[in-house]
């Protein structure tokens, strides 16, 4: 049975998505989004970790996932790559209304994996400073302040929009 | 995060079909790894060509500025080179480009701005500078050249020369061609507040309340962004508010913002009754909230359950998760939040053409191995970087490249930037750039070292 989730192939398909989406979180591109999701699978190939069954496995991809959108996209520095959509299809059919992606996208760096693995993985703070290799407290914290900015951020979002609060 | 929003909307965020098929296609091992999308584009090293045209307009900054930007710059001093450019005046106030020091690739500018009208400006000066400038990087179709980067920090503020002193920084980006500065925003009166309220000598004696309306809560559990849904369903249905003035204290970290009283009220629940001047704008579009984190021998335990009512001359905030019960679990309180001073944004439009000589790096002749399965391809030495071209491995980020001097001295780097793609030929290639402390001049150089590798400098 353990068998199974050493296999690459089973693991692509069972979680590339949550890989792909963990990077689009951080980098807020789908091609960068698309290139660390590769990279990510690439050292799966290389290492082939002992993975125990699937929240190690997922667990452990997630936590490459971040290391490696960490790695390639920490410089201030970012290229423009025009609107997000440019340069990849849309999802078919109409495009649903993004204001709380894109507010997530718009944090601070260090909020967004955090962020899209508690509200988006739901995994538990532990589980989270395992992935990021950081405090519980850290965690925490940079959730507490994370949702206090999107508050801040949204407000303004819905203030521009001319959208009145219920 | 009116909780499922982001949940709903990320899922609509998904690899399309062929980039999975590709992706199965490798881990199946049925093919190479795609070719990344960026590509190192290596210049030509050209003579750099400083625009004459362009008013040289060092002396925007008076003598203070050019003092502090000279500590600023420290060893890096000799490196830096004044900036042709144009100073942009708006609403009286005027930015000027200064110095720069730049290795052709990597540079950092630095900027005054001015009052010229009036004293507009402070420590604690916030602005939205961006330099645009040309990328480095080779394009591919349909992608842009042109970089642009936020990078900037305020270094000073001289109140007698009204003159604030602001760094602006660029990696990969070729700066020998054509850059500008550009600031449409800037403002003096936003202040984040990181406070700290003890709870030593609390204990489950009730304070003296006074009863509240409904309509005096400002913010409810619910409200925070992603709430849990048990905590949407709190509530208050009695609302109570405690007497002033009960048992005042500090709030460590700041002098604007006071507890007037805090502990139990009738409801059960904690309490703490914050005042603050009247002329400060708190919270975000003036809704008065901040917030309340629990900490723990100086851990952040996160966030509390609160409500927060509005009393005369400040807010109340309530956290009915600490009870006299679960008290202990906290030794204080952080109160965390925005707030401006009065004063408004400045909006215009300064921008301004900026050029200056670059230094080219020097591209070293050794290429070798640095640990097993790390080739290095190229090694590139400036005073202020070291850029090397890998393949194979994996991370560098943690690595760095250190110069050995002849003199037995030696010089460390800090990591800045990364990369990484596959060639046609499915190697990989890593690209990482380091930053060194102190400048690093070449003839001085016995050998570098990275990942105990020795490079010999020849």
């Amino acid at each position: 049975m353990e068998e199974q989730w050493s296999d690459p192939g089973r693991l692509a398909r069972l979680y590339a998505p949550a890989v792909y989406r963990l990077a689009y979180a951080r980098t807020g591109s789908r091609a960068d989004a698309e290139d660390i999701m590769q990279e990510v699978f690439l050292r799966l190939l290389r290492a082939r970790p002992n993975l125990t069954g699937p929240e190690h496995a997922k667990a452990w991809l997630l936590r490459v996932t971040a290391n490696c959108a960490c790695d390639f996209f920490r410089a201030p520095w970012r290229r423009r790559e025009g609107p997000l959509e440019e340069n990849t299809p849309a999802p078919e059919g109409e495009r649903e209304d993004e204001t709380v992606l894109q507010a997530v996208i718009s944090l601070p760096a260090k909020y967004r994996i955090p962020i899209h693995l508690y509200y988006y993985e739901q995994l538990s703070v532990a589980e989270i400073a395992e992935i990021m290799g950081k405090s519980q407290g850290t965690v925490k914290s940079r959730l507490f302040r994370a949702r206090v900015q999107l508050r801040e951020q949204l407000e303004e979002q819905w203030e521009e929009d001319g959208y009145a609060q219920s | 995060m009116r909780n499922r929003e982001y949940r709903d909307q990320m899922e609509q965020i998904k690899p399309d079909a062929a980039a999975l098929e590709r992706l199965y296609a490798m881990v199946d091992g049925q093919t190479a790894p795609r070719q990344r999308r960026r590509r190192l584009g290596r210049r030509v090293v050209t003579a750099a060509a400083v625009c004459a045209a362009l008013a040289v307009t060092a002396l925007a900054a008076g003598p203070a500025v050019w003092e502090t930007l000279r500590e600023q710059l420290g060893e890096f001093a000799p490196y830096a080179q004044t900036v042709a450019g144009d100073t942009a005046v708006d609403q009286g106030l005027e930015l000027a480009a200064l110095q720069a020091v730049s290795d052709g690739e990597y540079a950092r500018i630095y900027l005054s701005l001015r009052d010229l009208e009036g004293d507009r400006l402070s420590d604690n000066l916030q602005t939205n500078l961006l330099l645009r400038a040309e990328s480095s990087q080779e394009p591919l179709p349909g992608e842009s050249v042109t970089s642009y980067s936020f990078h900037s920090r305020l270094l000073s503020y001289d109140p007698q020369e009204k003159t604030a002193l602001l760094e602006l920084a660029g990696m990969d980006i070729d700066t020998a061609q054509a850059m500008e500065v550009e600031m449409t925003w800037l403002a003096t009166n936003r202040y984040t507040l990181d406070g700290t309220i003890s709870l030593e000598g609390i204990t489950d004696t009730l304070l003296a309340c006074r009863r509240a309306e409904q309509g005096d809560i400002l913010w409810r559990p619910g409200d925070l962004q992603g709430a849990p849904e048990e905590d949407g369903a709190l509530e208050l249905a009695d609302p109570v508010v405690l007497r002033p003035d009960q048992n005042a204290r500090a709030v460590e970290g700041t002098q604007l913002f006071q507890v007037s009283a805090v502990g139990f009220a009738q409801d059960g629940y904690l309490h703490i009754s914050i005042q603050y001047d009247p002329s400060l704008t708190v919270g975000s579009g003036g809704d008065s909230v901040l917030y309340v984190q629990g900490l723990k021998d100086g851990e952040y335990l996160g966030y509390t359950p609160q409500f927060v009512l509005a009393i005369e001359g400040g807010m109340e905030i309530v956290l009915p998760r600490v009870t006299p019960e679960t008290l202990g679990e906290y030794d204080a309180l952080e109160l965390y939040g925005s707030y401006q001073t009065p004063g408004e944004d400045i909006r215009g439009e300064w921008v301004i053409p900026v050029a200056f000589e670059t230094t080219r790096p020097t591209l070293m002749p050794w290429t070798g191995e640095a640990g097993p399965g790390v080739q290095v391809e190229s090694v590139q030495v400036s005073p202020i970087s070291a850029v090397l071209e890998m393949t194979g491995g994996g991370a560098f980020s943690q690595e760095s490249v250190v110069a050995h001097n002849r003199d037995g001295s030696t010089v460390a780097s800090r990591f800045v930037n990364g990369s990484a793609w596959e060639d046609e030929e499915g190697v990989r290639h890593n690209l990482y750039r380091w930053a060194f402390e102190e400048p690093v001049e070449l003839e001085d150089v016995e050998y570098f070292t990275f990942m105990d590798t020795k490079i010999p400098v020849e």
